[in-house]
């Protein structure tokens, strides 16, 4: 028996090093994701979070090293388990069966001129080297596990005879279809009616339990997250500058941007009727070199230094939460 | 889709019946006797008038247009005016197979070439491929058919003779090559235009995207995701193509010798041979028409979206 210190953490499922992402521009790189490390546990629901255009997406698409053209994971590595998979001589034979993601848009991910059928047991034709008949049986099991009323006809049908809802079931089929170790869900509920929606979180919410799947979740609505997730990285700009337990960073934000995120969400947690907060200013244009901490000209705390010096994430006074700000807020109780 | 079909089908006849009036009253528009032209320059009028009565021309417009469509609804297409004692049916059915073969030969270099061009273009677009290709294509286009036929006679055939000179004997197929090369290279270059269009296209749409994040292999996604979509157009062009071919491909035929029926058409029309003229058009119409039914049926093979809307 193993007696260090490792034995009693839960181990790690995917760990992101120090990953940029950036686009290519007539003098050299448009970094738009900046740097970023973080890590998920085995079975853990991590949400991410973050304006439009901050990078969560891009993020996503750098852990499944697969960055939408031009763009280029420009620096940093990406662990699966122990594995190297940003190493460019390691095999990609992990993406899809052990990090498989649902996009934003299940309307288009689909190819309109496949049979459903096709499109789910070809995972498992290619990744477990099953037989058709054999993959056949298994894609109507895996259709019915995520809720579709007739999968036997459903096999046989074509993406646009689907409702929006049930095309993001057979996506989610499709991502499950290898049992992944860690499941990206980039906004899997945009696209979909609000009574879908729910039914949508709670079917990943029933997957990530049962298989023991890790979700990194990524939302614009910090009560998905809230509800989901136990645990939230907050991101601006392309850079992480907040992360923790969800109760902590949403009771006890440390960053005035997740502060005023937190704001800007109607009826989080009380419901009295006070005007919604909105932040101030706009989002900086990525990209654009930055001296000091993107969010100063918009922050109400920023001070000098904020403006010359990009504050590092680092781990505050509360273990578990790191924050990247100069004036971190202090945490009052109420 | 019966509902469809029915109403496809009658679109056809009409289409058919109205290209055939046309034709057999632009037969009888266009300057000169057709009896005259029979019985030759010398003959006396009354000789000339014989014939015109044998052949029914003294008959007003409209009875000989009924005797037309009458006959043509028992399949007889007639006696042809300037081989006489031919049936136009027997004329044609000998030309006919010639052309067909040309024009399946045509359209195999046009898919041979274009596609894979194409194709290639599309997945390394700017590259050298790519350049080459479309500056290729850009020949293609822009060479005519008659010179380009020229050219390969000359240098492939007469100067290396390599290929035969001129005409058809065995194995036909030998005597095919260069002409339906020469038939072909311009619709290969139009095909991988469009392939290289339609397969970008298709690249860049979310569902690729997918099937790379689901981990499939690049030649998986691109049998079963990329060419399904191109197959749209290849399909129409491919259908369109056969069909203009198969009424006949006047150039190709004559620079290389080939007695189909674009000669046939081109000599009818010469002679004011009213039957074969008519009956030429015939065959171009009909094959024109029934490739255009073909691809439109293949939509539906292809493409779910359009069985669903012909269902409703
Ligand atoms: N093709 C491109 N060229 C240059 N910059 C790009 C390109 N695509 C994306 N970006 C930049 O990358 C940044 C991050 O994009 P990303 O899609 O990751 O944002 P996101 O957080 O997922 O936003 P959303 O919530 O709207 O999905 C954007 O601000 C955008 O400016
Ligand atoms: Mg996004």
């Amino acid at each position: 028996m193993k007696l260090d210190s490792t034995v009693n953490r839960i181990p790690t499922v995917v760990r992101v090093n120090s990953v940029s992402v950036g686009f290519p521009n007539r003098d050299g790189m448009d970094e738009v994701v900046h740097s970023i490390s973080f890590s998920i546990d085995v079975a853990e629901r991590v949400g991410l979070v973050g304006e439009s255009g901050s990078g969560k997406s891009l993020t996503s698409r750098a852990i499944m090293q697969l960055v939408p053209k031009p763009g280029q994971i420009t620096s940093g590595t990406v662990l699966l388990e122990e594995r190297n998979i940003s190493d460019s001589e390691s095999k990609i034979d992990w993406r899809g069966s052990e990090i498989a993601i649902i996009s934003q848009d299940p309307l288009t991910s689909l190819n309109p001129l496949v049979k459903i059928g096709v499109q789910i047991s070809e995972m498992l034709i290619h990744h477990k080297g099953m037989q058709k008949s054999e993959a056949r049986i298994e894609s109507i099991n895996l259709l019915k596990s995520v809720g579709l009323p007739n999968p036997k006809r459903t096999m046989n049908q074509y993406p646009n005879s689907l409702s929006g809802g049930m095309r993001q079931r057979v996506a989610i089929a499709i991502a499950i279809s290898c049992k992944p170790k860690l499941l990206i869900a980039d906004e899997p509920t945009t696209a979909l009616d609000v009574t879908i929606q729910s039914q949508v979180l709670d079917l990943i919410e029933s997957i990530s339990t049962e298989n023991q799947t890790a979700v990194l979740l990524i939302s614009h609505d910090l009560a998905v997250v809230a509800n989901f997730c136990s645990r939230i990285i907050v991101m601006y700009d392309g850079r992480i500058v907040e992360t923790g337990p969800v109760n902590e960073i949403l009771n006890f934000p440390k960053h005035p941007y997740t502060q005023a995120l937190i704001a800007s969400v109607p009826d989080l947690f009380d419901t009295s009727r006070e005007r919604l907060q909105t932040i101030p200013g706009s989002p900086p244009i990525a990209g654009r070199i930055n001296l000091g901490c993107s969010f100063a000209p918009r922050c109400t705390h920023a001070s000098d230094i904020c403006l010359t010096h990009i504050p590092k994430l680092e781990v505050s006074s509360d273990a578990d939460q790191e924050v990247a700000c100069h004036n971190p807020l202090k945490r009052v109780s109420s | 889709m019966s509902r469809w079909l029915i109403r496809r089908t009658a679109q056809m006849f009409a289409v058919v019946w109205g290209v055939m009036t046309l034709a057999f009253i632009l037969a009888f528009i266009v300057p000169g006797d057709p009896a005259r032209m029979v019985a030759g320059p010398n003959a006396s009028p009354e000789a000339v008038a014989n014939i015109r009565h044998e052949l029914g021309l003294d008959q007003s417009l409209l009875t000989q247009y009924t005797h037309f469509i009458e006959r043509l609804m028992h399949g007889n297409l007639g006696i042809s005016f300037a081989l006489q004692n031919q049936t136009v049916g027997s004329a044609i059915w000998r030309a006919l197979p010639f052309t067909a073969a040309l024009a399946i030969g045509g359209v195999l270099w046009e898919v041979v070439l274009g596609i894979p061009f194409g194709i290639i273009s599309a997945y390394r677009p700017k590259s050298i491929f790519d350049r080459f290709s479309t500056f290729s294509a850009l020949f293609g286009l822009s060479t005519p058919p008659f010179w380009l036929g020229l050219m390969l006679l000359y240098f492939l055939a007469f100067k290396l003779s390599i290929f035969p000179l001129n005409g058809v004997g065995h194995p036909l197929i030998w005597y095919l090559i260069l002409p339906s090369f020469t038939l072909g290279v311009g619709g290969a270059a139009f095909y991988s235009r469009i392939v290289r269009t339609t397969v970008l296209n298709v690249l860049q749409s979310p569902f690729i995207e997918f099937a790379q994040l689901k981990g499939m292999p690049a030649s998986l996604i691109l049998r079963r995701h990329v060419i399904r979509h191109a197959l749209m157009p290849i399909v129409t062009m491919i259908g369109m193509d056969l069909g203009y071919f198969l009424g006949g491909v006047l150039i190709t035929e004559s620079i290389f010798g080939i007695p189909g029926i674009g000669q046939l058409a081109f000599k009818s029309i010469s002679t004011l041979d009213v039957p074969m003229i008519t009956g030429t058009v015939l065959v171009a119409s009909v094959f024109m028409v029934l490739m255009n039914f073909i691809v439109d049926v293949l939509y539906t093979f292809i493409d779910p979206r359009v069985r669903l809307q012909r269902n409703n």
